[in-house]
């Protein structure tokens, strides 16, 4: 018997399936999110946050060598990884108090368990079955087991028993396919972890630009990061001084002694969803959507991780396409365009791209005009000796229609989101080099790219 | 219970229509939206559908007579029931009329900070602010203008459609979109977008010139096959924009006038005898221009153009010559053709045709004519209405030089005619200053020995 009946039903409550539910709330649906964890998902318990806020720790210790050259003295600087934590668990604590206060004050109702489909219309949590009329799944994506031998041995970790160790590994093995490892060695090796980081591409970012991946693969060997690419793991055996792992790199064995090996293999959440009870037979590693974010399935949308292969695990992606699909389940008409996607890293210097690379724009059949412009040549990007930094402009010389735009450097993450909007309303070079960016702003380097583009650039030698 | 039959507006500002057939006969049954009768404004042809399900029991107006607009034609009811006109009630004017007075006021008042004395239904006040209705703003239907919660439908449903009409004259869309629309000659207040707030995307553009090619697909039942669809594009847009362009910006008037051409094929071949050795080959083009520009000299007004509201006579005397080129009609200009000898007017003509069939002329090759010479004796043709090249205003048609008889002085002979058609700007030419130009072209053509 129906317990109670819903407008729409979001399952999972994290960075993609809050907004959704609160888009629908708004938009005067009887809204319920499922949760079988914690408020806020992956993104703010386990990912996004922690890191971000580690990340920012480890950032500062990264400007002061930036200090020194400015006159700034700094005498025993602690890392004190357990002082850190607690601040970040206390941050996180925070923050998952506002997400339920925010869902409970939009009228969302919070249903605490584990959501199962159990026929059209009917969704079980906890044994009570729920009637909806729209179903958002936004369940996200878990780990999956990494495929080498010996990927079961003790020690062979995820970022969830990182987070959770009081003590940071002295020697670590970073090995996968997700760009997100190099943040976390960046991170491991800032406090003071032997690391070493072993990508299965043949190239860091390999569908990213030259330019971008040169420069990143310049700034993390100054840092010191061993960094093997085209890397398969060939066997993790456990002995008494360590994890033994060993490896064929390109044409070479490297063979290595490390505490633990992380790994981030990740893979939608689509076990034990019930999914098959409304017609689901089509298998496959995720749920594919349409730009109003249907899968097809009666009155069943799907946002975020469940729905995007790995590649594409963004949480803003999962939010943007959340609204969509909880506007479109509640009656208006709303699509996503996934294209203008930021693809973003943490790194140091950040990396985000959005839009085509000069490559691909070609491959399109655009008649391509590309413009960079280096930090270095920006006022701002001089003052903090941002020597790595570039920001590269992908245009159509017909229309001067904006195709790509792609950062790296200090601040990329922000300035990227000027790229966003420029893609987004489909702007023109001309909009570009005409955008009046405040100075001195690392963003005046987006207007003299666009310049350079149309053969005008100001600051470019 | 009778309801009337009213005579629709059919179009803004029409005042009055004519029934021009009655589909149902008095007596016969209808349903309600069956249509009965059929009636024209100036604007359309409209059915009128039964207001209700009944009887046709009156007919107001016979097919063929006039009413205004809202007035009744007919009367449906229940069968056999009675009707007294005069006991409908009064015609009812614009029955979608809105007395926005009332609306005025609560505004105002709403300025004013006072109340708006806005009275409104429970249920439509929650409806309002649900939908986000600002009920000064609507007109009550209910008892004494109280604001039922239909009219708040009603409002949010025409503040949905409102964004399209306010938008009138600014179009929301995007850069690329507007360039690329620009760039296919679409009206862009005419393409659906699709972005935020209907902002019209680059997609919504692409989707429009999709359906612009479409649309010149056959229709299914149509009395026309559409075989092949040719783009108007380069040489011939700029043609097709020019000759349209012509035929508005002018009062385009042709004379014609049959000239004895016996002398100019004399004069003609006296010199491409004589020029042989030299590897030149004048031609009636050549001889032509320079009779053109000579003429042109004594005739200043048939070489000028009109700007704004002056007549600029030019000093520059540039003759184009029109020639049924590779890639359609070209009009290569001999500069200062009064200036030059016919030795270099046939070198400019023969460098500019050749330049032509390599695709190396320069737009300055096509430019600045100040008159233009065409001909089409080659295809046969006698005489033909040229049109003017603006901004030119004079244009001269040759044809073909015909052998027949002809009269001269009492005597049948045989002789070399040939038609001069004559364009020109009548608005700053009259009739006679055309023919005279005629004239003087004729009397070169006939003794061009003058010319020296």
């Amino acid at each position: 018997m129906s317990e109670a009946s819903y407008d729409v039903i979001v399952l999972g409550g994290g960075a993609g399936g809050v907004p959704t539910a609160i888009r629908a709330s708004q938009l005067g649906g009887r809204v319920a999110v499922v949760e079988s964890d914690q408020l806020g998902g992956l993104c703010m318990n386990r990912a996004c946050v922690p890191f971000g806020h580690m990340l920012a720790a480890s950032n500062i210790l990264g400007s002061l060598a930036l200090g020194k050259e400015m006159g700034l003295g700094f005498s025993d600087v602690k890392k004190d990884f357990a002082a850190l934590m607690k601040r970040q668990n206390e941050l996180i604590s925070f923050m998952r108090q506002g997400v339920k206060s925010q869902l409970n004050k939009k009228k969302v109702e919070i249903l605490q368990g584990k959501g199962k489909i159990t026929g059209k219309g009917k969704l079980e949590v906890n044994g009570k079955t729920y009637a909806y009329k729209n179903l958002i799944l936004a369940c996200g994506a878990k780990w999956v087991k990494p495929d080498f031998p010996g990927s079961d041995t003790e020690g062979v970790i995820t970022t969830d028993e990182l987070l959770a160790q009081e003590k940071l590994p002295k020697k670590i093995l970073l090995y996968g396919n997700s760009p997100w490892l190099i943040s976390v060695a960046q991170f491991l090796n800032r406090y003071g972890s032997a690391v070493t980081l072993a990508v299965q591409e043949k190239d860091l970012l390999a569908a990213e630009s030259k330019v971008i991946r040169s420069r990143l693969a310049a700034a993390l060997k100054n840092q010191g990061l061993t960094v093997w690419a085209g890397a398969e793991m060939t066997g993790v055996k456990r002995e008494k001084d360590g994890l033994h792992c060993s490896l064929k790199v390109k044409d070479r064995q490297e063979a290595l002694v490390v505490e633990s090996v992380l790994s981030l293999r990740r893979g939608a959440a689509l076990e034990g969803l019930g999914i098959e009870s409304v017609g689901w037979n089509k298998g496959g590693d995720y749920l594919p959507v349409n730009n109003r974010m249907e899968t097809g399935l009666d009155g069943i949308y799907a946002i975020g991780d469940v729905s995007s292969p790995e590649t594409r695990h963004y949480s803003h992606q999962a939010s943007s396409g959340g609204i969509v699909a909880a506007e479109n389940a509640m009656g208006l008409q709303s699509t996503y365009d996934s294209k203008n996607l930021c693809r973003v890293l943490f790194t140091r210097p950040q990396v985000a791209c959005v839009g085509l690379t000069g490559k691909e724009a070609k491959e399109a059949g655009y008649e391509v005009v590309e413009g960079a412009a280096p930090l270095s040549m920006n006022p701002l990007g001089m003052i903090l000796t941002q020597t790595e930094g570039i920001v590269e402009v992908v245009a159509d010389k017909k229309y001067g229609e904006v195709l790509g735009i792609h950062f790296i450097g200090k601040g990329a993450s922000e300035m990227a989101g000027v790229g966003v909007l420029a893609l987004q309303m489909e702007a023109t070079l001309e909009d570009l080099a005409r955008a009046s960016f405040p100075h001195p702003t690392l963003n005046e380097s987006l207007a003299d790219a666009a310049r350079e583009c149309l053969g005008r650039s100001i600051f470019l030698p | 219970m009778a309801t009337k039959i009213i005579m629709p507006q059919g179009g803004q500002h029409v005042e009055e229509g004519r029934v021009a057939k009655w589909l149902k006969a008095e007596g016969d049954t209808v349903k309600k939206g069956e249509p009965v009768c059929e009636v024209e404004t100036e604007k359309v042809v409209l059915e009128v559908e039964s207001p209700a399900d009944g009887v046709l029991l009156k007919i107001v107006v016979p097919a063929g007579e006039k009413v205004a607009v809202f007035a009744t034609i007919g009367i449906v009811g229940a069968a056999g029931e009675q009707v007294d006109l005069s006991k409908l009630g009064p015609e009812e004017k614009e029955e979608k009329g809105v007395d926005i007075s009332e609306i005025r006021k609560r505004l105002a008042a709403k300025e004013a900070g006072g109340d708006a004395g806005v009275k409104a239904s429970g249920r439509a006040k929650k409806l309002a602010a649900e939908k986000g209705v600002d009920l000064s703003t609507v007109q009550g239907s209910g008892p004494g203008g109280r604001i039922v919660e239909e009219d708040v439908l009603r409002a949010a449903e025409e503040m949905a459609k409102a964004p399209e009409e306010v938008m009138v004259g600014k179009v929301r869309i995007s850069p690329v979109a507007k360039k690329m629309a620009e760039d296919k000659g679409l009206e862009v207040a005419a393409i659906q977008g699709t972005g935020p707030m209907g902002r019209i995307m680059k997609e919504d553009v692409l989707r429009a010139i999709e359906e612009k090619g479409k649309k010149k697909e056959p229709v299914p039942g149509a009395l026309k096959q559409v075989k092949e669809t040719i783009p108007i594009r380069g040489v011939r847009q700029v043609i097709f924009d020019r000759m349209h362009q012509s035929l508005q910006q002018s009062a385009q008037l042709t004379l014609t006038m049959e000239v004895n051409a016996a002398e100019l094929g004399r004069f003609r071949k006296i010199l491409v005898d004589s020029l042989k050795d030299r590897n030149i080959k004048i031609s009636y083009n050549a001889i032509l221009v320079k009779i053109i520009a000579r003429a042109l000299e004594e005739h200043p007004k048939m070489n000028s153009s009109v700007v704004k509201d002056e007549i600029w006579l030019w000093e520059s005397v540039n003759v184009g010559v029109a020639v049924d080129a590779e890639q359609g009609l070209i009009v290569p200009v001999v500069r200062d053709a009064n200036k030059k000898d016919l030795i270099a007017i046939q070198k400019d003509i023969d460098d500019k045709v050749e330049r032509a069939k390599n695709k190396k002329l320069v737009p300055d090759d096509l430019q600045g004519g100040t008159f233009t010479l065409t001909g089409l004796g080659f295809l046969d043709i006698e005489a033909f209405t040229p049109i003017l090249n603006p901004p030119e205003v004079g244009i001269l048609g040759v044809g073909k030089i015909i052998e027949k008889p002809v009269v001269e002085n009492g005597q049948i002979t045989v002789g070399q005619r040939m038609m001069l058609s004559l364009t020109f700007d009548h608005r700053i030419i009259d009739g006679a200053d055309g023919a005279r130009f005629l004239k003087t072209i004729k009397s070169y053509i006939e003794t061009p020995y003058l010319m020296v």
